[in-house]
């Protein structure tokens, strides 16, 4: 009986860990400019999500797509005349970033970041019991 | 053809364990001789070292990370030459009475 | 590979383990220098042609440390990843474990066959 090569789950554990730590990125970079009224090409700031990706059907691990652009939520419009952003009927356009989707989102990641250490955890405490066979 | 032994009727685990077989009876009334079945435990033992060596290597040349293959092929090969050292020693130990014996 | 050299090569392979838990630690403590890349030890994929092809003895292949240019760089030209890095450390110290455990198995049977009682 041979036993099949598998992938080694440390392995897919660290693209579980680079993953969530992009996530952790783009999401502190929305929460960082959930106020930016201005950017290079005029518009405030649109929300950043990214894509993750895996091969179907196999034991791979994650891997980390690109960041795109939240084009589905409208910016929200603040009535704030005297902003230097202000249009000519004083509303001001916000960026689509709403904190508690955010905060959430955070914490989601943070918790899948720290799942995936604990799968390299126990992998390396499995390996030892194993080695304990041949003590 | 299983290789086991009518008298006791059940292959002890350890035997079982190290993956070896007891010859059997050849003709009723004839038993397996004694140096049939340690050239057996002896071919056993080398099978299993070469599985452990090979196993070894893959681990070596980065074929196979994987820990468990390793182990299990050592752990046996191991237990197949335990077993042959304690018969070793034991058919040394008989051959010293016997040459203590006062005739 | 001979049944007796198994023993000398699992030694050079902790060797070449040894260097690369170095290598690793290395890469660790860069992970800001700009213009580092990320180190490694070249060991096993040698001993793998050496056996195949029969035509460097594997006594003599020696572990080397080099830089596998193969991850990507951020801003600062730096490719070092502290997930990633953990992780090779981890797979390190397994496989340094279990060939030390190995090499000892090896030694313990040699004993049991010295060992007349």
């Amino acid at each position: 009986m041979s036993i099949p090569r598998v992938g080694s789950p440390i392995d897919i554990a660290v693209s579980g860990l680079r993953a969530n730590s992009a996530r952790m990125n783009v999401i502190s970079s929305n929460i960082a400019n959930s106020s930016t009224t201005r950017t290079p090409n005029g518009d405030p700031y649109r929300r950043k999500d990214l894509v993750l990706s895996t091969n179907p059907g196999q034991v791979a691990g994650v891997q980390i797509g690109e960041t795109v652009e939240d084009m589905a939520t409208e910016f929200p419009k603040l009535y704030e005349p005297g902003h230097p952003d202000a249009d000519a009927n004083g509303y001001v356009q916000m960026p689509n970033v709403q904190l508690p989707v955010e905060m959430i989102n955070l914490v989601e990641a943070s918790r899948a970041y720290q799942a995936n250490a604990a799968v390299m955890r126990r992998f390396s405490e499995l390996s030892d019991t194993t080695l304990e066979l041949l003590k | 053809m299983a290789g086991i032994n009518p008298i006791s009727g059940m292959r002890p685990p350890m035997t079982q364990a190290a993956g070896l077989q007891i010859p059997a009876k050849k003709t009723p009334g004839q038993d397996a001789s004694f140096g049939q079945v340690i050239r057996k435990f002896v071919e056993n033992t080398e099978q299993a070292q070469n599985a452990s060596n090979e196993a070894i290597q893959d681990l070596l040349t980065g074929k196979n990370d994987d820990v468990l293959p390793v182990v299990s092929a050592v752990a046996k090969a191991d237990l197949s030459f335990k077993l042959l050292m304690g018969v070793r020693n034991k058919v040394i130990d008989a051959y010293k009475q016997t040459m203590n014996m006062q005739i | 590979m001979k049944p007796d050299s198994v023993t000398a090569h699992v030694e050079a392979a902790l060797h070449a383990a040894n260097l690369r838990q170095k290598a690793i630690a290395n890469n660790m403590a860069n992970l800001g220098t700009p213009g580092y890349r990320r180190q490694d030890v070249r060991f096993e994929s040698l001993l793998e042609q050496a056996l195949a092809s029969g035509g460097t003895d594997p006594r003599d292949i020696e572990p080397e440390v080099f830089q596998p240019m193969e991850t990507p760089v951020n801003g600062k030209g730096n490719d070092v990843d502290v997930e990633y890095e953990v992780g090779q450390m981890l797979k390190n110290v397994g496989r340094y474990k279990t060939l030390l455990r190995v090499m000892a198995k090896k030694y313990q049977m040699m004993h049991q066959a010295m060992d007349t009682r």
